[in-house]
């Protein structure tokens, strides 16, 4: 999988240019599968080994966010957290995050170990292995600056657009 | 989109955690009976003499000697014949091999150390420390229902 930072950044930075709401709905689908999947198996699986009393197979039910169907559910769960208004411009967005999310990983080269992308219709696995599983790593601090930038260029731009609307409409009152 | 509407929110969600649920389980019952080749050549060693076998991102528990280290998934141990030259405990390696059944080893045919791993795992905790400070500048709870700010 790319690394969550790249992740991150593959929802903020468009998030930049584009604008609008809803930014925080995109970014969080674009880290949900690791987010709510690897997390809290890395966590089992470590409880595990430590002694915890727990099954086997626990870390496995979390595996199914880390998959389209999965995690398409888990974005309507998380829309309906949000005011009527605009849950269905969230939940958007969030499917919207998680899409770009299994669009980074496939890209990734896991030894003919893909994802399972198909469930609960196949458990076949696809990756297109066109980059290294850590290639995003060395990449990840400068797409973090370039994503910087754009919300420092955008937050200048949001500014001024509001504060020359406060100026006309004074004008206009005037 | 009206299934989105306060009306039908409690039954959207009910459905959407049941759906849930019933994806869990039914992935849980498939990785049971359906482990990676290594898991299940340890549980049929015969069977699986010879066959081919990967293990991605593993973490090396224990290095045995020149030729042999030791892996874990979970509380499970997966045992490697494979220069050791180049390998430290802590790293995360992937190894592709045969499984030979008289000892249950991986007789490594290529090995690889995913040497950028724990600056993979830094930039996880850098992401998920700016989603924790950037949730409250982004929403509020009104209503109890989760607000947009601005």
């Amino acid at each position: 999988m790319a690394d969550p930072l790249t992740h991150l950044c593959t929802a903020l930075l468009p998030k930049a240019l584009i604008g609008g709401r809803h930014t925080g709905a995109f970014a969080i689908g674009a880290v949900l599968p690791d987010l709510l999947s690897r997390v809290p198996s890395m966590l089992v699986e470590r409880a595990i080994v430590a002694g915890a009393p727990l099954p086997a197979w626990s870390p496995h039910p979390f595996s199914v966010i880390h998959q389209p169907v999965g995690a398409a559910v888990t974005c309507v769960l998380l829309a309906c957290l949000f005011r009527e208004e605009d849950r269905r411009a969230v939940l958007g967005w969030l499917l919207g995050g998680a899409a770009l999310h299994f669009a980074a990983d496939v890209l990734q080269f896991h030894h003919g170990v893909g994802y399972h992308l198909w469930y609960p219709v196949s458990t076949a696995r696809f990756e297109l292995g066109w980059i290294g599983s850590e290639s995003t790593v060395p990449l990840a601090p400068w797409l973090a600056a370039l994503t910087a930038v754009a919300w420092g260029v955008r937050w200048a731009w949001d500014r001024r657009r509001s504060v020359d609307e406060v100026r006309r409409s004074s004008a206009e009152q005037r | 989109m009206s299934w989105l509407s306060d009306r039908h929110r409690g039954k959207v969600a009910l459905a959407a955690g049941a759906v849930l649920l019933a994806l869990m389980a039914g992935w849980t019952r498939h990785a049971v009976n359906n482990p990676d080749p290594y898991w299940a050549a340890i549980d049929a060693p015969a069977a699986w003499d010879g066959a081919p076998v990967v293990l991605t991102l593993m973490p090396v528990v224990e290095i045995v000697d020149e030729r042999h280290w030791v892996s874990r998934k979970g509380a499970d141990l997966a045992l490697v014949e494979g220069d050791t030259t180049d390998l430290r405990v802590g790293d995360d390696v992937s190894v592709g091999g045969r499984f030979r059944a008289a000892d249950s080893h991986v007789v490594a045919e290529w090995q690889e150390v995913a040497a950028l791993r724990p600056g993979k795992r830094r930039l996880g905790l850098a992401a998920m420390g700016f989603l924790l400070v950037a949730l409250p500048f982004w929403y509020t709870i009104r209503g109890g229902r989760v607000v947009e700010r601005g």
